[in-house]
């Protein structure tokens, strides 16, 4: 008998397996709510159990912090089972996240799928401003971008420009004259522009930044940091592409510079909330996002993220990021609660 | 009558609009405060024997006050000291200003208007002042670090938090502790945070239950400032992991305003004090013993400002002394310091003189 992995796999792939995505996203719940003891208890906290849980609607959403609660990790499985555990951002004093997976099927269907069910180009050519697999094995982000060489440039090695000590090479890029995808962070390719280390890349070129400027001295509006990075890189501006994306999650969102909206794959779902009452939002309301990703077989599918949005359908958002006033103000001191993505 | 003596009488005269942010206060006792943090009631004003010399205290004038908008207290305290001593006080309000104290500044005696100017900006030249008292954020702290030129004395009063401490946890201190929660939607550094209950972990549940009716109760009376999408969804978030934890066994419970997030109580046994989102949330815990206070609370105490306890007793307050708090005050009191506070451990009036000598 198909098992649901492989049910997921199939319907991802080609579209078959489930006749809707609520009848996938039940099933999702129900594995979950059957193999997963801290999310079970908590959904149960909720009044939310299979025989009450009728739409993707209703699955509850966790926080992103659960996912630093490590007396209950989030695994439908024993996490010493695990293939692989991706680990959220931070120093060694930091508390991260962890995300365990126990196969690297939907993760990795989910990353190529969702490539080409947002329609982006096929990078032949890339080169990450990043660490590489090996110096970074337990970032989400960088198991993706590899995952993309692997599938899209198998031919290509050495194009990793950041070492173990985070040094920034771009000697091998420079003598690059052929049209680029560069897969970066924003940090990332703002510590090249500040350093003074950006180049013009070859016409025909085009940008892959994501995550936020978390841990940056300076913090520049997302419009003037496109601004700078198409003027550094030499890349018009509608050819920057931005990644939404986390370590808890397997499916990543998409919008170029120019699009008011990101953009996910059909096996996701996306709600905004209004944190003060928990209801959803209003159409063009601004609310806290959440996401189902029914490729997060293994964790949770439902996921409660710190960023504001405005939801314009069931698969895209505007994304607004952290509430600027949510900064610290004032002489009291308050709980910080960012985001992050490793 | 000497200028220092005029002005207190202005004031004085103020009292009506002053004391709900600086305390009950007259004539008597701001020149008791003179004498008591400068040695003399006179020293502003004339050379005065002091030992083998004469001395007498000058005012760092101009004086700049950078003040924070979640409470007016700091800008009225921070002024009123800066004109006792007869500075030349600038205020630099928060851009989004901060009505109260703006109300005062329109009413204000001439005697005392002369010494005092009001912006939302801040120009160039103000930067250039003989001292500066800085309220804010650590971010605010570093930027006027860097802005102000050396080297000017600078009072920095960075971001605090307070807690409460009950050893006897009863009906009075669930409503005394509810009002230095709200008061101000526990935005200042002196609104308390986390509640610390001396008792057994029933005791200390029952006591955060007991506190929920009354935060619904005073809530109310107490209502709440601009709660931007970010705040709530920091009370959410801090809820819904409380929630989590207790939905898989720990020994954590919660209670919340219905239908938004208004107020909320987290019993948590793990007593490591946190900041939390402010806007009515609190956390209550037992009390670790004298021995293992201060490791248990963690790094977080070096930032505490006030703990009110309940009762109000030194041999309570002496119970605390490895917290190495600046303020101990009794319960409901925490968001009203008297006129003589020491804020955050530092003189009120000796930190914003200097000194001349004419020695023999």
């Amino acid at each position: 008998m198909e098992t649901l992995r492989e049910r997921l796999l199939d319907w991802m792939r080609v579209g078959s397996g489930f006749l809707s995505f609520d009848e996938a996203a039940r099933a999702v719940f129900q594995h979950q709510f059957e193999r997963n003891a801290p999310y079970r208890a908590y959904a149960r906290s909720l009044g939310k159990t299979p025989a009450t849980v009728g739409t993707w609607q209703q699955i509850p959403a966790v926080p992103t912090d659960a996912f630093k609660l490590c007396d209950f990790p989030l695994s439908c499985f024993p996490t010493e089972n695990a293939l692989k555990v991706f680990r959220t951002s931070g120093t060694t004093r930091d508390v991260r996240g962890e995300h365990w997976m126990s196969d690297l099927s939907l993760y990795e269907t989910s990353v190529l799928e969702g490539w080409q069910h947002a329609g982006l180009p096929v990078p032949t050519n890339p080169w990450f401003l990043s660490p590489s697999p090996q110096e970074a094995p337990d970032s989400s982000l960088v198991h993706m971008l590899a995952t993309l060489q692997r599938h899209h440039a198998s031919g290509t090695s050495g194009r990793w420009m950041i070492d173990g000590e985070g040094r920034i090479d771009l000697s091998l890029l420079a003598n690059e004259d052929r049209p680029v995808t560069l897969f970066a962070t924003a940090v990332a390719l703002l510590r090249c522009m500040e350093s003074g280390k950006s180049l013009p890349l070859p016409p025909g070129s085009w940008i892959f930044e994501t995550g936020g400027y978390k841990g940056l001295k300076v913090t520049l509006e997302p419009e003037a940091f496109r601004d700078q990075v198409s003027e550094a890189f030499a890349v018009p501006r509608d050819k920057l592409l931005n990644e939404y994306g986390m370590t808890e999650l397997s499916s990543p969102f998409y919008a170029w510079s120019n699009e008011d909206r990101h953009r996910g794959s059909p096996w996701t779902r996306i709600r905004v909330i209004d944190p003060e009452t928990g209801l959803k939002c209003e159409t063009g309301q601004i609310g806290y996002l959440e996401i189902v990703d029914l490729a997060n077989l293994d964790s949770v599918a439902a996921i409660r993220t710190q960023d504001l949005a405005i939801a314009r359908d069931e698969r895209s958002f505007t994304l607004l990021g952290r509430d600027p006033r949510a900064l610290p103000r004032g002489c009291s001191r308050r709980s910080d609660d960012l985001l992050s993505r490793s | 009558m000497n200028p220092t003596d005029l002005r207190i009488r202005a004031l004085a005269a103020c009292n009506d609009l002053l004391e709900p942010w600086i305390g009950p206060f007259d004539e008597a006792a701001l020149r008791s405060l003179i004498a008591c943090q400068l040695g003399s009631g006179d020293v502003l004003d004339e050379w005065i024997p002091r030992g083998d010399t004469r001395c007498r205290a000058f005012p760092l004038s101009p004086l700049l006050h950078i003040v924070s908008g979640n409470t007016p207290h700091a800008a009225f305290q921070s002024v009123v000291r800066g004109l006792l001593v007869g500075s030349h006080n600038r205020v630099k309000l928060p851009s989004s200003g901060l009505p109260a104290f703006e109300s005062w500044i329109e009413e204000i005696p001439a005697g005392l208007a002369d010494l005092i100017e009001v912006r939302r900006d801040l120009p160039d030249h103000w930067l250039k002042s003989s001292g500066a008292v800085v309220f804010g954020n650590q971010a605010t702290l570093e930027t006027f670090r860097d802005l102000l030129p050396r080297p000017i004395p600078l009072i920095e009063h960075g971001p605090k938090l307070s807690i409460a401490v009950i050893f006897q946890p009863d009906e009075v201190a669930a409503g005394l502790v509810a009002t230095d929660i709200l008061s101000h939607d526990q935005l200042g550094c002196l609104s308390v945070q986390t509640v610390y209950v001396d008792g057994t972990p029933e005791q200390v549940r029952s006591f955060s239950a007991r506190l929920a009716r009354a935060l619904e109760m005073a809530r109310p009376a107490h209502p709440r400032g601009v709660v931007s999408l970010s705040d709530s969804g920091a009370i959410s978030n801090a809820r819904e992991l409380a929630r989590f934890r207790a939905a898989n066994g720990e020994d954590v419970a919660l209670w919340e305003s219905e239908g938004n997030t208004g107020w909320t109580v987290v019993y948590d046994h793990e007593p490591r004090l946190r900041p939390g989102p402010l806007h009515g949330f609190v956390t209550v815990h037992p009390l670790p013993s004298a021995a293992l206070l201060r490791d248990c609370l963690g790094p977080e105490v070096r930032h505490l400002s006030t703990a009110a306890i309940h009762p109000f007793q030194d041999a309570l307050a002496d119970r605390l002394d490895a917290l190495e708090i600046p303020r101990i005050c009794p319960l409901g009191r925490a968001q009203k310091p008297p006129l003589f506070w020491h804020h955050d451990g530092r003189p009120p009036l000796a930190d914003l003189v200097v000194w001349k000598d004419r020695s023999p």
